[in-house]
């Protein structure tokens, strides 16, 4: 019985020890972000200014539950999501703080910044779509309304409804037709499936260049890791694909944002909007770009060479924020279409 | 077994007695701690009461397609497994042939394959620009190759996987029951003049059933638990729903009761696995025969060759050659100075984790079977097993809930710490240690408690001299199923986990989830190295 009080005791103590050690100049941030490219800017970051970064990584909804739970005694200071309305929904929950920093206005436009200063964009990534250069004509693509024409029956690919990436191009179409309009191109989606939505965006590309389908809904920088992989076959499957970027004559194409957020109990809120001033500057926003195949939020910095391959578009940043009201929607729409 | 004495009223108050002095601090420690683990369970209870749109929006469209979609799967992969774990137990224990004690070894390891990887690597592996397309083109050239691909991505495909990544825990409890039978029944079987078949057929195989029964309970609550191999493969279940409704509808309260319908579920089946065993009592005695494996004939052999040889290639061969090849091809600049700190993180949450579950899972069982206290002691404990059927995120909300409870009425701040994490983990993976040493306790000839008993010996003495040295297997294969479990464990490391804490599986994950699955493969096969060692160690005990 001694043995397993102590144990317990140990445990207990180590637990306590791993609470409060550090007295050392720190940011704390929860992130959705798992490329090894924000370590590298992390670390850039504590060699400039001295301040260590602690990370814990998990998915944006979890995050947010962990800091709605942990109330006023949370540690972090920062929330880094990949999507829009996960940010909107932190905001919406009271967990984020406004933050006015000429830096972060200066460098981020107005479109990719919350209003009152609650969030702010790192990158963007445009939602296309990829399409076979052997067996499409682009000439023939023009919107996402348009992939429901019945040309295209049995010939599309795309991930399962569950993707928050999905579900956030099915809230910029609630946004842009009405729901009832948007339950129709989900259910039109679903007859020209060629299978059961399934795997990831990657998977996609590959099934193109497999002919399982001709097109396919997937986000830009996937198609720029497949062209840039050590694996030949990947690389064959992505130059099997071309991307095109719809609506280009109406809201522009879909894009969503990898953002974050000063937390509302930030314990070290100064930390924090310097690492978020810091991942704005040019030199970061580069790092991104080359690294990541994701667009800057900075407008003086270029994309990647890659990305300026496959030219400028128009994007639809004007539904960004409105996203989060229909996501919910969004999702009880995809399954009345059936969409897996 | 209590003496009858004479009237009943001398019985009932001898017994009173015997349950009264002893046991009341192990009981009170026992209890204590099973309370402490259940109370993880209320915010989940707590959640679910509060119903919304989002639940009526999941019974009208989704419901029966999850449910009717995890029937599906969790019969099939006990069927898969159990073909799979039973039928080379049984070979291996039966027979005698070229390459039985490596086969033997081998068979273990795809345990150390979690199957979210199992999904990525063999899904990667067959598909359009995977290996094996690639190996047919450059042999038979491309006109051949052109259609040498599968896609795995699908429910059948989704049972094979998580059959062959589950199906050891079958392997190993078949084989430890059938080597321990067929010791002490064997010669007994032959000198009644049965057929070698006939032994097995009437004695060993079902009297091994309680053992089987409780490992293919175990593959059930791991099946349910899967979340990152149906996830990619598009096959929604019950567990994806609670992830559905909980991060997609934003609705805790559906999410927490889709939790409660899969915790009836396992209820029900551990009630059923009981009412089975409670029928086919039996006890094993110590006595050690040697016994002769026999010869098998051709036909066997291939059978048994094919077997094994399928869940192997599959669950180890496949995986193993494809990773080896991602690194050969890899250029990727992996920081292997990280790899240190991952296996330190690793090795140390597993074994601390397996360690304080064995002990309350012995705790727990010795309390139960020495004291003979039943009914709400067994009640209580079974409870506080089933953390294992719960998804993993959910129990991580749970645990948040309990933290910020504590938080809000003491003032006293543990997020983020080891101790949400150990405690998180201990509730998760109990069960797999208390099966087990359940099946070792449940063997225990109950003459050896009575006569413990009416030596006066005291109890702790009783488990150090006894219990524990009786069961040193079944141990040794609790300590070492949990460790392997918390090594590949996801859900719940990722959501509790302090800062700057990685491990082996969540690398591996994070580097799978963004679609970098060649990267992901220089952290994996450490997963599997590091669990070769207690397996190992396992074999060494074995022998």
């Amino acid at each position: 019985m001694k043995h397993l009080f102590n144990l317990f005791a140990i445990a207990f103590l180590l637990g306590l020890m791993a609470c409060n050690s550090d007295k050392q100049q720190e940011v704390n941030v929860y992130t959705h972000r798992h490329y090894d490219v924000d370590k590298q800017l992390f670390n850039q970051f504590t060699s400039e200014t001295g301040i260590q970064v602690n990370v814990v990584k998990a998915s944006a909804d979890e995050l947010i539950n962990k800091l709605a739970q942990e109330g006023e005694n949370s540690p972090a200071d920062l929330l880094i999501t990949v999507d829009v309305a996960r940010l909107e929904k932190a905001k919406n929950q009271g967990l984020l703080q406004n933050i006015s920093s000429t830096t972060l206005q200066k460098n981020i436009p107005q479109d990719l910044r919350d209003q009152a200063g609650s969030w702010f964009a790192q990158t963007i990534r445009g939602r296309v779509i990829a399409y076979s250069k052997k067996r499409v004509d682009s000439s023939l693509l023009s919107t996402y309304e348009a992939l429901t024409d019945t040309m295209w029956r049995g010939r599309i690919l795309v991930r399962s409804s569950s993707n928050i990436y999905n579900q956030s191009l099915l809230a910029s179409i609630i946004e842009a037709n009405g729901e009832e309009k948007a339950l129709e191109w989900a259910q039109g989606m679903v007859a020209n499936f060629a299978r059961t939505p399934k795997g990831n965006d990657r998977d996609q590309v590959k099934a193109i260049a497999a002919g399982e389908g001709d097109l396919a809904i997937i986000n830009t920088y996937y198609l720029g890791k497949l062209l840039n992989s050590d694996n030949p076959a990947e690389l064959a499957a992505g130059e099997a694909v071309n991307l095109f970027f719809p609506n280009q004559n109406g809201r522009g194409t879909h894009v969503n944002i990898s953002g974050a957020g000063v937390t509302k109990h930030a314990p070290n809120r100064k930390n924090a909007v310097r690492l978020l001033e810091f991942l704005s500057e040019k030199e970061a926003q580069s790092v991104f770009a080359a690294a990541n195949y994701e667009y800057p939020v900075h407008p003086e910095v270029a994309p990647s060479e890659l990305l300026n391959s496959w030219g400028g578009f128009k994007a639809d940043t004007e539904s960004l924020k409105k996203l989060s009201t229909h996501s919910q929607t969004a999702v009880k729409l995809f399954d009345q279409a059936g969409w897996q | 077994m209590i003496k009858q004495v004479g009237n009943k009223t001398t019985l009932i108050k001898t017994t009173l007695y015997r349950l009264k002095k002893p046991s009341t601090a192990w009981l009170f420690c026992s209890l204590t701690i099973a309370c402490c683990l259940l109370v993880c369970l209320l915010p989940i209870f707590g959640y679910s009461f509060n119903a919304d749109s989002a639940w009526e929006h999941l019974k009208t469209y989704l419901l029966l397609n999850y449910t009717f979609n995890t029937i599906l799967l969790v019969f099939g992969v006990s069927l898969g497994s159990l073909i799979l774990g039973i039928g080379n137990a049984y070979f291996v224990s039966r027979y005698e042939f070229k390459g039985r004690h490596v086969l033997e070894k081998l068979l273990i390891l795809p345990l150390a394959v979690p199957s979210y990887l199992l999904a990525y690597a063999l899904s990667g592996f067959f598909d359009f620009t995977g290996p094996f397309k690639q190996t047919i083109h450059w042999l038979f050239g491309e006109e051949f190759a052109q259609h040498a691909y599968f896609n795995l991505q699908h429910l059948p495909g989704l049972i094979l996987i998580i059959s062959v990544a589950l199906y050891p825990y079958i392997y190993l409890a078949g084989k430890t029951t059938f080597n321990q039978l067929a010791k002490q029944y064997h010669a007994v079987g032959l000198s009644l003049q049965l057929s070698k078949s006939k032994v097995w057929q009437t004695i060993i195989l079902p009297m091994s059933l309680p053992t089987i029964l409780s490992s293919v309970l175990l593959v059930v609550m791991e099946c349910l638990n899967d979340y990152g191999a149906s996830k990619y493969f598009g096959v929604n279940t019950l567990t994806t729903g609670v992830f559905r409704a909980w991060f997609s509808m934003n609705s805790l309260s559906s999410a927490s009761r889709i939790a409660a319908v899969l915790l009836g579920l396992v209820t029900l089946l551990v009630w059923l696995k009981n009412i089975i065993q409670a029928r086919k009592k039996y006890t094993v005695s110590s006595i050690n025969n040697t016994y002769e494996r026999e010869q098998p004939s051709t036909v066997s052999k291939i059978g048994i060759y094919l077997v094994s040889f399928f869940p192997l290639s599959i669950g180890l061969f496949i995986p193993l050659i494809f990773m080896v090849y991602a690194w050969w091809q890899s250029n990727m600049n992996f920081e292997y100075i990280n790899l240190f700190q991952l296996l330190r993180n690793s090795f140390g949450l597993a074994g601390g984790v397996a360690f304080s579950t064995l002990l309350i899972a012995v705790l727990w069982q010795f309390t139960g079977h020495f004291f003979r206290v039943k009914k709400l002691f067994t009640l209580l404990t079974r409870l506080a097993t089933l953390g294992y059927t719960i998804p993993g995120a959910v129990i991580g909300i749970g645990v948040i809930g309990v933290a910020a409870f504590i938080n809000q009425s003491f003032s006293w701040f543990i997020g983020g710490s080891f101790l949400l994490l150990f405690y998180g983990l201990i509730f998760r993976v109990m069960a797999v240690a208390y099966q087990n040493i359940s099946s070792g306790f449940l063997q225990l000839p109950p003459s050896t408690v009575d006569t413990g008993q009416s030596l006066g010996i005291k109890p702790l003495k009783m488990l150090g001299k006894i219990y524990l040295p009786l069961n040193i297997r079944f141990l040794t294969i609790g300590f070492i199923l949990v460790f392997i479990d918390v090594l590949k464990e996801l859900p719940l490391t990722l959501i509790l986990r302090p800062f700057n804490f990685d491990t082996l599986a969540t690398k591996t994950y994070e580097y799978a989830n963004d679609e970098m699955l060649l990267a992901s493969f220089h952290v994996a096969p450490f997963i599997i190295l590091v669990s070769m060692i207690p397996i190992w160690i396992l074999q060494k005990i074995n022998r």
